[in-house]
């Protein structure tokens, strides 16, 4: 083989390689496995209902887009035909019942927990919606 | 002047269970927006919308956080709360506005009524005038509301970079899907 033909080969199976690398581990890349993601804050759930509540720029500031540890009563479960919903509650406005909203992860095994319970919990914070503050992809911690 | 009193609070009592009746809410609305473009088809769901309606007044609010709109892609995730509607500086999408023709829905019987809607639409820092078209069933004490309309990206100053441009429809397609059920406080 030619020299100037190895070199055409080798250019195409290291373009290849990278457009490979970058459709498998960029552009489909996995979500993360929120389960393993270590909290970034470790808080009461009222605490942080009160602190958005209070200062909701600041508290978005603070909190939107991190892993959040809470630890409270658990008042109200709901389920919907996709997911189990936590609810700690902290306050009453226009909407009902005002407090912490944690849509657990669908795997996540929640037979034994019942409302009332003292739980600690982690999830995603997505922010506040006036109402509750919402965690995604919760998991609960034992 | 007992039966007066009687006749007061029966009267009182009535008006306040009619009251409460008067404001449905949900706060598991569903949201879901479809971007068809040439090269790219992108779409994302949020099932926690916070809704509120009231039947007497007409007055209808929205409230959506934008990180909780989920992708099947998660770069697709990332490049939309960071690059496009900057979830960091905006985290909320609100409609505030009325239903205008709500003295021509009946709320007491079961049927399914065409809804004029009009008001603001905050996306990105930026609010509209919108008027849309939707549906609501009024069915066992519920009311279930649809709507499918379409916003354009430009008109909440939405950045799209020239290299993504194809990817990107201008236009959004926005489905609305909520079931609304009475406040009971």
């Amino acid at each position: 083989m030619k020299k100037w033909m190895k070199i055409l080969v080798l250019f195409a199976v290291i373009g290849i390689a990278a457009a490979s690398y970058v459709y498998v581990f960029v552009y489909n890349k996995a979500h993360p496995d929120y389960r393993k993601l270590e909290p970034n804050f470790s808080l009461s759930s009222e605490s942080c209902f009160e602190a958005f509540k209070k200062d909701a720029s600041e508290a978005n500031q603070r909190f939107i887009g991190q892993m959040l540890q809470l630890s409270g009563t658990l008042n109200q479960i709901e389920s919907t035909e996709k997911q189990t919903i936590f609810y700690f509650i902290h306050s009453e406005g226009m909407f009902g019942n005002e407090g912490v909203r944690v849509n657990m992860l669908p795997d996540e095994q929640l037979s034994e927990i019942i409302s009332g319970q003292d739980i600690t919990i982690k999830g995603y914070c997505t922010g506040y919606n006036q109402t509750d503050v919402i965690l995604e992809h919760g998991s609960v911690i034992y | 002047m007992k039966r007066m009193f009687l006749i007061l609070m029966i009267v009182s009592l009535a008006m306040g269970i009619q009251l409460q009746a008067q404001k449905y809410i949900t706060k598991n609305g569903k949201i879901h927006f479809y971007s068809d473009a040439p090269t790219e088809k992108i779409e994302a769901f949020n099932n926690q919308v916070n809704s509120a309606l009231d039947i007497t007044s007409g007055d209808f609010i929205f409230r959506v956080l934008m990180k909780s709109f989920q992708f099947e892609k998660a770069l697709m995730q990332e490049h939309f709360n960071e690059n496009y509607v900057e979830s960091h500086k905006f985290p909320n999408a609100s409609f505030v506005g009325k239903v205008t023709n709500v003295t021509e829905i009946d709320f007491q019987k079961t049927g399914t009524y065409q809804a004029q809607i009009e008001g603001d639409l905050n996306l990105h820092g930026i609010t509209q005038k919108i008027s849309e078209q939707g549906t609501f069933e009024v069915k066992d004490g519920k009311i279930h509301g649809k709507s499918t309309f379409y916003i354009a990206v430009a008109d909440y100053d939405i950045k799209i970079p020239q290299a993504v441009i194809t990817n990107i429809a201008e236009k959004i397609e926005v489905n609305v899907d909520i079931l609304l059920e009475p406040l009971n406080k």
